[in-house]
């Protein structure tokens, strides 16, 4: 009975000692302009208006950022798996879009599109579709080539080791980039109201700060989280049906 | 008669044909832009020549030699830093079930805000300065490099632990010497991943602060209309990134030797 009860108690003290220090800290003024969690809580209960339509800016650019960005990274990763030479010939934007750090793009769009959906939307767009990219291709070059040598032994086509082999080898890792694109296009989407945007989480955020709004960023963070995570964990249900026969869900 | 010197059939045999299509994307890609900007097609507000970011390249030379190593001062103290105590969270709360059990809640709180979302805080909660900084890229690295740890510390076989117990290893030592050199070559990926966040989290920190930086440069260039300086800002943290991701998986490899 002990072993049952002992690790619960250990797991609510941690959640209480969490919400207690938080309490401790704001109280006494450790961090500074922290608020207390109740005053957070507040936020949502007696100004839910703004932060709604604030997060349902949010929720919409990086919904449509998200499904071209992820649809464009699966096309074309696709279309460079096909041989060997076009994989060589893009290797360099390959190993750049692998480690280039996105946000350094967002005044490059903001210069290009201009302030708002017509710059945000298409950042969100890139960065969804470098992650979607690298990732799916890391996983057709990752197919054992026994699958092929199987396919070959048995007298497939060209064509039919692409389509009967290659593409379900690689959904299980196309998921995995679909779940990182969907817990991170929010994210991004909020980097980019951060630069220009008069509406979304990002916006609500910075105006935060200047106005020394504490508790409605702390609520405007709590958004982008549920964001996040309710659009992985989405991705992550419905797919889970086209993966049941695979030995591992997130590569 | 002397022998010819060999050059051609060296770089047959050294050059991959492979490579040299990687090679010629490059050019090509540095011919689109040349085309784009010097005929006109893009206005040069849009997107300015190579010529043009090269010349800002040899006036601003010093002043970008120290945003540069500003920056990269950022990065890499944060990435070790956020790292660093990630991986020993891990070995902690891999040492004792109590340990994994109190820091598991808050752990499962704090890791799914969007690192991104916790810049604008940087300013209010420690001002201006290196402090801030290092936070929000330490807070980025954090997260990952602790799953990733703690998903390798449990994939270590049992048998290593075993094998260790057999020679008279104490418990401490098959967790030192046995149990944390399986674990690191599992959190190479993890910390790849850590690194592109540093320095997205160290540009956004810039972006913000004022304080100096790659990311005050790209900004500066931003609001003041300075195609040339912005461009160059941006090319500069492509390379950095690229250069630290390849010099990070090298290093990390060879200092793992044992893995392979």
């Amino acid at each position: 009975m002990r072993f049952v009860r002992f690790p619960s108690v250990v797991t609510v003290g941690s959640l209480v000692g969490f919400v207690g220090l938080w309490f401790v800290a704001s109280t006494y003024h450790l961090i500074p302009y922290l608020p207390t969690p109740i005053d957070v809580v507040l936020v949502f209960v007696e100004h839910p208006g703004p932060l709604l339509s604030h997060t349902l800016h949010t929720l919409v650019r990086g919904l449509v950022g998200l499904a071209f960005g992820s649809a464009l990274g699966v096309l074309v990763a696709l279309f460079f798996g096909w041989n060997r030479y076009i994989r060589a010939f893009f290797m360099p934007t390959v190993v750049a879009a692998k480690s280039i750090p996105v946000l350094a793009l967002i005044p490059i769009f903001i210069l290009w599109f201009g302030i708002g959906e017509k710059s945000i939307v298409p950042f969100v767009v890139v960065g969804c579709f470098f992650i979607v990219f690298v990732i799916s291709i890391e996983a057709i070059a990752n197919v054992p080539t026994v699958y092929v040598w199987a396919a070959s032994a048995m007298g497939a086509s060209g064509t039919q080791h692409y389509t009967r082999v290659i593409l379900p080898a690689i959904v299980p890792g196309i998921i995995g980039g679909l779940r990182v694109a969907a817990a991170s296009a929010f994210p991004l989407t909020l980097a980019a109201e951060f630069l220009g945007a008069q509406q979304g989480l990002g916006y609500y955020i910075i105006k935060g700060v200047a106005l020394l709004q504490v508790p409605e960023m702390i609520a405007g963070v709590v958004g982008v989280t549920a964001l996040a995570v309710a659009a992985d964990s989405a991705v992550r249900l419905t797919t889970g049906r086209l993966t049941s026969w695979s030995e591992r869900v997130v590569p | 008669m002397l022998r010819p010197p060999g050059v051609v059939s060296w770089l047959r045999r050294r050059v991959n044909p492979l490579f040299l299509l990687g090679a010629a994307n490059l050019v090509l890609l540095f011919l689109l832009w040349l085309g784009l900007s010097e005929s006109g097609v893009v206005p040069r507000l849009f997107l300015p020549s190579p010529a043009e970011v090269l010349t800002r390249f040899g006036q601003v030379r010093g002043e970008l030699a120290e945003n540069t190593g500003l920056t990269l001062l950022r990065v890499i103290l944060g990435f070790g830093l956020g790292c660093g105590l990630g991986l020993a969270i891990a070995l902690l709360s891999g040492w004792s079930r109590n340990v994994q059990r109190a820091l598991e809640p808050v752990v499962q709180i704090l890791k799914p805000i969007p690192p991104i979302a916790i810049a604008p805080f940087t300013l209010l909660w420690f001002g201006l300065g290196l402090s801030g900084i290092l936070f929000l890229v330490a807070w980025g690295c954090f997260f990952i490099v602790l799953v990733d740890a703690t998903e390798a510390i449990r994939n270590v076989p049992k048998v290593y632990g075993w094998a260790a117990s057999t020679l008279g290893a104490t418990r401490l030592q098959t967790y030192l010497r046995v149990v944390l050199p399986a674990t690191l070559p599992g959190i190479l990926g993890g910390l790849r991943v850590a690194l592109v966040i540093a320095f997205n989290q160290a540009l956004l920190g810039e972006f913000n602060s004022a304080s100096g930086g790659i990311g005050e440069i790209i900004i500066k260039g931003y609001r003041f209309n300075r195609v040339d300086l912005l461009f160059l800002g941006v090319l500069i943290m492509v390379v950095l990134a690229v250069v630290a991701d390849q010099v990070l998986t090298y290093s990390f490899r060879r200092a793992v030797r044992w893995a392979n």
